[in-house]
């Protein structure tokens, strides 16, 4: 008898022991924020709900912000400061727009938010197919370099006759906060998408994450795949943004430098501790050669994977990364 | 004595059982194969199996969307938006395929 009593504790045990390693799948609804969808699926998380529209109300409090193509509901958007050139903006406009302007000293200018005017007319160019004039890009160059942005107090003033564009660093700096807000509640284990070009992997209950990056040429095809926990890589692609005009093909990612967009690679992605930082190196180094890239990666700490022509053609890191 | 020992027995039965329907009840809630949840503004509409070929209509904000869903892929076929970017995915059997004039989402899931 109790030989019998002792086996239901310890089959009790062992199934316990179990149901603590069952793995459960907690999907939600994507967001539609930044003009991308942004998916996160958390594993074993108690009260996920409310942690998933936490992370939901950072992606829209950025977006409402960060949009150049239109004013929000209090008109303190950067649509808004581009064209008033002056608005009162919130503390988080404010941040953003100090963060992009640092990360443009920090890329030696290969990322540079005062790009504005110059994407908005490349963009144009894309949806019609009029590429714009060697005259007309570099007028758009010159008055590039000479805009700045004054920050005093909430008031922020654009000088010069440029246009801020945070494209490059909002869904990072967004991504990035979510993490933060996710890391000091102690949540680990979810796996945060924002539009394929921003990812975190924190941890499958406790397991590695296996990610695949797929081929901008073929979206079924995996050209690299990534083991580990906490990995936090941003991509750059010319993928769904870009149009072929006698023999060229033009994207949206633009060399601030020439003007016009670079064909180096088809896909950069790069792997760093700060989604933010991810998101502006791998704008800024879409228009760096290799070698460039090579000696920048030797001043900060970041690896990167380099994808053209249906290979890797430069990567730092191996299919295992933990963190 | 030999009604406490049969009483222990019948415990020990009903133990089992329990024990067995909580198994299969978390195997069951374990992710099995893969399969699509369709969104429409953020409301889950359907789920689907993507191992069973079929193609089906719905209803966007603006327009019919045909889904087809062949050799364990599935696809936009058909949709009434501008820019068509959703039709231009094609078939996929990881990710998201999205409709943003249509504000419908397929998440692909169960094969992470």
């Amino acid at each position: 008898m109790k030989r019998i009593i002792s086996l239901m504790i310890i089959s009790l045990i062992l199934f316990l022991s179990s149901c603590t390693n069952t793995l459960v799948v907690q999907y939600s609804s994507p967001i539609i924020a930044l003009d991308t969808v942004i998916d996160i699926t958390f594993y074993n998380v108690d009260n996920y709900e409310e942690h998933y529209q936490k992370v939901k109300n950072i992606y829209l409090e950025v977006d409402r912000v960060a949009d150049d193509f239109e004013t929000n509901y209090n008109k303190t958007s950067l649509y808004d400061l581009n064209i008033n050139r002056s608005i009162e903006g919130s503390d988080l406009l404010i941040n953003l727009i100090k963060e992009a302007v640092e990360l443009k000293s920090k890329t030696n200018g290969y990322y540079n938010p005062f790009i504005g005017r110059l994407s908005h007319k490349w963009k144009d160019a894309i949806d019609t197919g009029i590429i714009p004039t060697e005259d007309e890009v570099n007028l758009e160059i010159d008055i590039m370099n000479n805009t700045s942005v004054l920050i005093e107090g909430n008031t922020i003033t654009l000088v010069g006759e440029g246009n801020l564009d945070l494209g490059g660093v909002a869904k990072g700096y967004a991504t990035q906060k979510a993490y933060e807000y996710l890391s000091e509640n102690n949540i680990t284990s979810y796996l945060l998408n924002a539009g394929q070009s921003n990812i975190i992997a924190g941890d499958k209950n406790g397991k590695a994450i296996t990610l695949g990056l797929n081929n901008p040429n073929d979206n079924n095809k995996v050209f690299k795949k990534l083991k580990g926990k906490n990995i936090i890589i941003a991509t750059s692609s010319h993928q769904y943004q870009g149009i072929e005009v006698d023999g060229e093909f033009y994207h949206h990612v633009i060399n601030p430098f020439t003007g016009y967009p670079d064909n180096y690679y088809d896909s950069v992605s790069v792997l760093c501790d700060n989604s933010m930082y991810a998101d502006a190196y791998s704008t800024a180094f879409f228009a760096m050669n290799i070698e460039e890239i090579k000696s920048f990666i030797g001043q900060v700490e970041v690896d990167v994977i380099l994808f053209n022509d249906d290979k890797i053609v430069y990567e730092t890191v191996g299919d295992e990364y933990y963190e | 004595m030999n009604k406490l020992k049969y009483d222990v027995y019948f415990l020990a039965s009903v133990f089992l059982l329990i024990l067995i329907g909580l198994a299969v009840w978390g195997f069951m809630n374990l992710d099995s194969g893969t399969k699509a949840i369709i969104y429409y503004n953020s409301e889950v509409i359907k789920e689907v199996d993507l191992s069973k070929d079929q193609e089906f209509v719905i209803e966007g904000k603006m327009s019919e969307m045909t889904i087809t869903i062949k050799d364990g892929r599935i696809s936009v076929t058909e949709s009434g938006c501008e820019n068509q970017i959703c039709v231009n995915e094609g078939y996929k059997n990881s990710g998201i395929i999205t409709c943003l004039p249509n504000e419908v989402h397929i998440k692909i899931v169960g094969d992470e």
